[in-house]
């Protein structure tokens, strides 16, 4: 990130290459993404959502995130701080910050695109009053 | 009595040093362990990949995730230059917008990430950038000494010295002093926070950083940590024009976690991070403290 000639971070995990500074999170989640869609989509148009999020938001193009490496499941990998911020994002869309309790999510489901779109899916189905007991408003 | 190591080139080798020195002690403890990384940010991937196989293998976090709990490099989206003094406007509000962003999108991600075993009381960068930590809105500490060492850039000094370490102080103080990291009101005995203040100085046209920690564990945390810090320090370099310094980690009590990775695991990984730093490269040359 300096100039520093001798630096050379090693992001290893993930790709993460240098972008222009993303859109603010609020106008790159309310335009493609509505409560009403999410509820009713599969898990795997869930994770074409979060990707779409993720090229809205500039944190990624099409293609870099074609070009991630796979996880276990064979969706894209991506960082744990990187999955927080998209179930945050829709946790905005649907006007519930915690929409998980991070406490009962296996780590797994937070490593792959594909991970947090199973999360999401069991989250957005489970019966009312699970939910209302299990995310605080 | 303090145990200073060597100065190293790399977060790997500095962590790994580290490791190989408590194991060398009876209990795989001691007092003020302090390790110097010479350019921080640099490390060698197959030591972090030997950890990092550890980490999934005993359901603990991978570096990545430890390290972005310092500083979420995930959510940065480096503009791939550095301020400078002379810069046009526009270029500096877009590298104050990529930390603008950083910023809101961690915010946004905070009522979640208080959710997670260990991060009730709040989160390291919460506290950096949002202090006290648990919700949005609160005292930028980060922002605040980027302005003022932009400000020190500005009239051409290249020492200051952004001391003293207060542990006890409020982040509220004007006066800025390093990262506070541990509250007044903080009455843990153990767990959060274990780091507890970041000193950074300034000197001959080097940022430099210290993170003092209450406890270190070496196999669950350090490395990590000491990647994050890296990640934290370029960052501030990049956002105020300064040179990388060196990062020093004093862990007041450093542990080898023997207790909790049974079955000589702790001399396995140490052996196996060393085979895998001395197949990469040449060693290292460690230079006297």
């Amino acid at each position: 990130m300096s100039e520093n000639p001798t630096i050379d971070v090693v992001l290893s995990n993930v790709a993460s290459p240098a972008l222009a500074p993303p859109a603010a999170a609020a106008s790159a989640v309310g335009a493609p993404l509505m409560a009403a869609s999410l509820q009713a989509h599969s898990v795997a148009q869930l994770e074409k959502d979060l990707a779409s999020l993720l090229v809205a938001a500039r944190r990624y193009s099409p293609d870099q995130i074609d070009a991630l490496p796979c996880g276990n499941d064979g969706t894209p990998r991506i960082a744990s701080m990187m999955a927080v911020w998209l179930i945050s994002q829709i946790g905005k869309v649907l006007g519930k910050p915690k929409l998980v309790n991070l406490s009962k999510v296996k780590r797994e489901e937070l490593r792959s695109l594909g991970g947090v779109a199973a999360l999401l899916h069991r989250t957005l189905h489970q019966p009312a009053t699970t939910t209302a007991s299990a995310v605080s408003p | 009595m303090s145990h200073s190591l060597p100065s190293v080139a790399t977060v790997s080798e500095a962590w790994l040093l580290g490791l190989e020195h408590l194991g060398g002690l009876p209990s795989g403890r001691c007092v003020h362990l302090v390790t110097t990384v010479t350019e921080p940010g640099r490390e060698v991937s197959a030591v972090r990949d030997v950890l990092d196989d550890l980490a999934g293998g005993e359901s603990i976090q991978s570096m990545r995730t430890v390290a972005e709990t310092i500083f979420p490099a995930s959510l940065y989206a480096d503009p791939g230059f550095a301020w400078s003094a002379s810069m046009p406007a526009e270029k500096e509000a877009v590298l104050d917008e990529a930390a603008a962003t950083l910023y809101v999108a961690y915010e946004d991600a905070l009522p979640l990430l208080l959710t997670a075993d260990g991060n009730h009381r709040g989160t390291y960068f919460a506290r950096m950038i949002t202090w006290p930590g648990k919700e949005a809105g609160g005292i930028n500490q980060l922002a605040a000494r980027i302005q003022k060492l932009r400000t020190e850039h500005r009239s051409g000094k290249a020492t200051y010295n952004l001391l003293d370490i207060d542990v006890a102080s409020d982040a509220t103080d004007t006066d800025l002093r390093g990262i506070q990291i541990y509250a007044a009101s903080d009455r843990r005995v153990r767990g959060f926070p274990c780091l507890t203040h970041i000193d950074l100085t300034l000197f001959q046209g080097r940022l430099h950083a210290v993170a003092v920690y209450r406890h270190q564990y070496f196999i669950e945390k350090a490395y990590g940590n000491m990647l994050g810090l890296s990640w934290l320090l370029d960052f501030l370099c990049q956002q105020t024009g300064f040179s990388l310094g060196e990062l020093v980690v004093h862990a007041t009590l450093a542990d080898d976690e023997r207790s909790t990775f049974r079955g000589g695991k702790v001399a396995t990984l140490a052996r196996t991070a060393r085979a895998a730093l001395d197949a990469t490269e040449p060693p290292a040359e460690a230079s006297a403290p």
